[in-house]
């Protein structure tokens, strides 16, 4: 099978770390992509120097793709002169979910107007707000709020393009003026996912709650903050950041549910994306299921339309989505380490299954737990080069840990939807599948802390 | 390279230039969109009204505590709205001093 989209969104991501490395002004890559049109107009018939050209322009837009995104608005909050001590008058909406903890509430802010005590200003942009107090706002609302503007200093916050933050004292220097603003699909998607929250929040303990929340909404806020260390370092802390895995189970969900209610085959699958888009949105559409989203929707239509698919053309296609988006993702660990896994295990199991015989296994029981370790074995291989240069850290156990983990932690996913299910049918019924997810999830957690315990399960250099 | 046929060239041309097109119409917009003043003076900024504010506003005041805070509730349930800031010092406990350092702060709807 032809691999096209391989090559552009390796020439595309090739443009945007060269740009980041190779300071070329706009102007310049701008008259160099209408040369290389201007001849691929005449060339583009050419088998040979045609490709050539055409690679050299995708690999030039790549370059003005992370040139453009990184050039900031005039009007943008970051070139508002502040004065650290000084109060300003912020109008603007709710751009995200807001998270309260610790007595304090904080939110993404899409700010449209910013004054003083001299004069309003046109502004735009986006900024972090911590509110001091716990504030009962939801996505699109429309604020006008005062408080004092701040530099970020951790690192991640300006990757993320937010340069600055606003705090406020108290609520009460918040006034809503409307909620008009924002995506409705996107409004109603959040406060569906509030209202799983609370379910979860009111059906189980807390530390079981938060770790279900993670694994079913990517919601990490509440999962103690040992218990995610102890993740990392036996490399299964993927599921607790919904991951592709994750996609798969709500997609077999999906899938098994419309099964059950006689749904024709067809409709099926085509009822099968919007859902699944639904819950790439309510887990906050991280690169692992943005990746993991796409990639379902282009098997499900190849399904749909009996065509082939090709793991590496569905993966580029979610590179170029994703950087076409976002350029600075590429420099995000969570992008890396989602396409490293995902590729090695594309790459390396179908070898190591033919060079172990796995096919000439007869026995399924044996069969099933070899495989899931090869699967294992290959995404250990492809992110482990990562995981040492940004933790520092070696971990042995991860194919062992994740042989055991993964397989639970989808059994954790499906028992959380299906007490999600049963809270909405009856309380006793809730009860009891309630006692299942608390006992998974214990078992988890054991068998994690057990396999820390195993000598040089884990080292830091 | 690529190994494309000549349609799948034309596509990707295509799309090539339509994002160098919109890229560069993104790049003029935000190049030309500079700060625009709409009005001015907002006098009570960042200020507190002691006739709404709440008991948890009102200890952000300098100087004024939980009880202080009690107290200015339970004068405007009695007498009503502030008239202006000197009204504070008929409140017990409420200083010359705790009403100099709050002047700045506070400000009469």
């Amino acid at each position: 099978m032809k691999k096209p989209l391989v090559w552009l969104a390796l020439l595309f991501s090739l443009g945007i770390l060269a740009s980041s490395c190779i300071k070329i002004p706009l102007a310049w890559l701008y008259l160099s992509a209408g040369s290389i049109l201007l001849a691929l107009i005449f060339l583009l018939k050419r088998k040979f120097l045609g490709e050539i050209l055409l690679a050299l322009l995708v690999l030039i837009c790549g370059m003005i793709w992370l040139n453009n995104y990184w050039v900031i608005s005039g009007r943008h909050i970051l070139r508002f002169h502040y004065q650290s001590q000084e109060v300003y008058v912020l109008r603007g909406w709710v751009n995200s979910q807001p998270a309260a903890e610790d007595n304090r509430t904080s939110f993404l802010f899409r700010i449209e107007e910013i004054a003083d005590d001299q004069s309003r200003q046109t502004c735009c942009g986006e900024i972090l707000v911590m509110v001091k107090g716990i504030l009962q706002v939801e996505y699109g609302e429309e604020l006008i709020l005062e408080g004092t503007l701040h530099r970020p200093f951790r690192g991640y916050l300006r990757r993320q393009g937010i340069f600055r933050i606003a705090r406020v004292k108290s609520p009460y220097f918040i006034r809503k003026t409307g909620s008009n603003k924002g995506w409705p699909i996107k409004r109603m998607i959040l406060r569906f996912k509030s209202a799983i929250e609370t379910r979860f929040e009111s059906g189980l303990t807390p530390i079981c709650a938060g770790i279900v929340e993670a694994m079913i909404l990517g919601e990490e806020k509440n999962v103690p903050v040992k218990i995610y260390k102890d993740m990392v370092r036996s490399g299964t802390v993927h599921i607790l950041v919904v991951s592709g895995s994750n996609v798969g189970v709500v997609g077999f969900i999906i899938i098994l549910l419309l099964k059950i209610f006689r749904v024709p085959r067809r409709l099926r699958l085509i009822l099968c994306v919007p859902l699944l888009l639904t819950y790439c949105f309510l887990t906050g559409a991280s690169n692992p299921v943005v990746r993991a989203t796409i990639m379902a929707v282009v098997f499900l239509f190849a399904y749909f339309l009996k065509r082939q698919t090709d793991i590496y053309n569905s993966c580029s296609l979610a590179v170029i989505v994703i950087l076409g988006l976002n350029p600075n993702q590429i420099f995000d660990i969570g992008f890396q380490l989602s396409f490293a896994s995902v590729l090695a295990i594309a790459f390396f199991y179908p070898r190591l299954k033919d060079r172990f015989k796995l096919d000439q296994l007869k026995c399924r029981c044996l069969r099933f737990p070899a495989e899931g370790c090869l699967v294992s074995f290959s995404a250990w291989i492809g992110t482990a080069g990562l995981i040492a240069v940004y933790f520092r850290m070696v971990s042995p156990i991860t194919v062992l840990a994740n042989l055991l983990i993964v397989p639970l932690a989808s059994i954790i996913t499906l028992s959380g939807f299906s007490l999600l299910v049963a809270q909405s049918v009856s309380s006793y019924l809730a009860l009891s599948f309630a006692s299942v997810n608390e006992f998974l999830v214990s078992l988890l957690l054991s068998l994690n802390s057990l396999l820390l315990q195993v000598p040089h399960a884990y080292f830091y250099f | 390279m690529l190994n494309l046929t000549k349609e799948e060239k034309q596509v990707v041309l295509f799309l090539v230039v339509i994002a160098l097109l919109g890229a560069g119409l993104n790049f003029l917009a935000k190049k030309f969109s500079p700060i625009r003043a709409i009005a001015c003076a907002n006098p009570s900024l960042g200020k507190i009204s002691i006739n709404t504010a709440d008991k948890l506003t009102l200890k952000l005041i300098p100087g004024v505590g939980e009880k202080l805070a009690e107290r200015i509730l339970d004068y405007r349930k009695e007498n009503g709205k502030f008239s202006e800031p000197e009204d504070l010092r008929n409140i017990k406990g409420f200083s010359n001093r705790t009403l100099e350092k709050a002047r700045g702060l506070i400000f009469i709807e």
